[in-house]
């Protein structure tokens, strides 16, 4: 009879410790970067971070009226998150090569580390120009500081750094 | 005195852009080139000297490759235990819809047509030709998220081809190498 609780027990930690593994493989985020935040800053003017059934979904307005709508899940690689696409209706039934980033014209991803939001998005344009958004996300206090470092072509990037406070 | 100094700066970078800006094309870039390039490590401040063989040429119907030779030299010699040869070559064609180029991949009639998937690792390789020169640009998703972006560009100067080059992880410019090679007869 011991001898059987002890396998039962081992059992159960095996699955426990099976079950963390995988709860760690399909990460999502920490519950105090859920929600919605306003500012004044000029990069970033608003974000916007909604639970979806399998990630979460992300929403940036930035200062100059542009918008950056993504929604994540988990990928392969721990702590990291790749883009739901969508893909087209021809190209779903298309027996051809399916679109890489350089013909989708973007690429976005996401990975957390350190308990900061990292957000990505790479954006093409017709002529191979691009533009790289890196969006460190984070909560202090009440508030949500994002640092988002903005590089275009081979120029030198721009960094900005904006507070945004939790819209009631 | 600073006004003058940065009338002289200006106007010295000023005839530089020009003369790099004359309408750099494909096929002026075509050639064999030698030269040296210096190597600085902005993390740890080491600086390295290297030799540099490039040779750019056509590639199928309107595209290029690069091919490159690279010997890290010890104490500024390349015959001492530790030097380091590295031979590297990249193609690309044009894009089907645009003004730039991608990396055509090795034809291979046996496989099949493979989706370029950078959160499984694959590296996004393209090119640009402006009139400050062809810019190579290597992008790759690391196991841990961050990026990593490699720019290599080249363009015309002097009597052969000037190289600049940068690797930013994640944001960070972590290597820069600047260079020089002069065409070959």
């Amino acid at each position: 009879m011991t001898s059987r609780a002890g396998e039962l027990c081992a059992a159960v930690v095996g699955l426990v410790l099976l079950l963390a593994t995988g709860t760690v493989a399909a990460t999502t985020l920490p519950d105090a970067l859920f929600g919605d935040w306003r500012g004044e800053g000029t990069a970033v003017r608003a974000v916007t971070i909604e639970r979806e059934a399998e990630g979460f979904r992300a929403r940036v307005r930035y200062g100059d009226g542009d918008r950056l709508e993504v929604a994540f899940v988990p990928a392969a690689r721990p702590e990291v998150f790749a883009a739901v696409e969508s893909r087209g209706f021809f190209e779903m039934f298309s027996f051809s090569r399916p679109k890489g980033p350089l013909e989708r014209g973007r690429f976005d991803w996401a990975r957390l580390a350190d308990g900061t939001l990292y957000i990505y998005h790479l954006r093409f344009a017709d002529d191979g120009s691009f533009l790289l958004d890196r969006l460190a996300i984070r909560r202090e206090g009440g508030d949500l500081t994002v640092t988002l470092q903005r590089r275009r072509h081979a120029s030198a990037p721009v960094v900005t750094h904006v507070r945004l406070a939790p819209v009631p | 005195m600073i006004p003058r100094l940065a009338v002289l700066l200006l106007s010295v970078l000023l005839w530089n852009g020009g003369a790099s800006a004359a309408g750099v094309t494909l096929e002026s870039l075509f050639g064999s080139y030698t030269g040296y390039a210096t190597v600085v490590n902005l993390v740890t401040g080491a600086r390295e000297e290297r030799e540099m063989d490039v040779v750019l040429e056509p590639y199928k119907r309107r595209g290029f490759r690069v091919r490159w030779t690279n010997v890290t030299l010890v104490e500024g010699r390349r015959d001492r235990p530790g030097v380091k040869r590295r031979e590297l070559a990249v193609a690309f064609r044009p894009a089907p819809d645009g003004s730039y180029f991608v990396e055509a991949p090795e034809y291979n009639p046996f496989r099949r047509k493979e989706e370029v998937r950078p959160l499984a690792g694959d590296p996004i390789r393209w090119a640009v030709l402006d009139d400050s020169g062809l810019y190579v640009y290597s992008f790759l998703v690391l196991e841990d998220g961050r990026y990593e972006l490699q720019i290599y560009r080249r363009f015309p100067e002097r009597e052969g081809i000037g190289l600049f080059y940068e690797r930013i992880l994640d944001g960070t410019v972590v290597k820069r190498i600047t260079g020089y090679a002069v065409r070959t007869e």
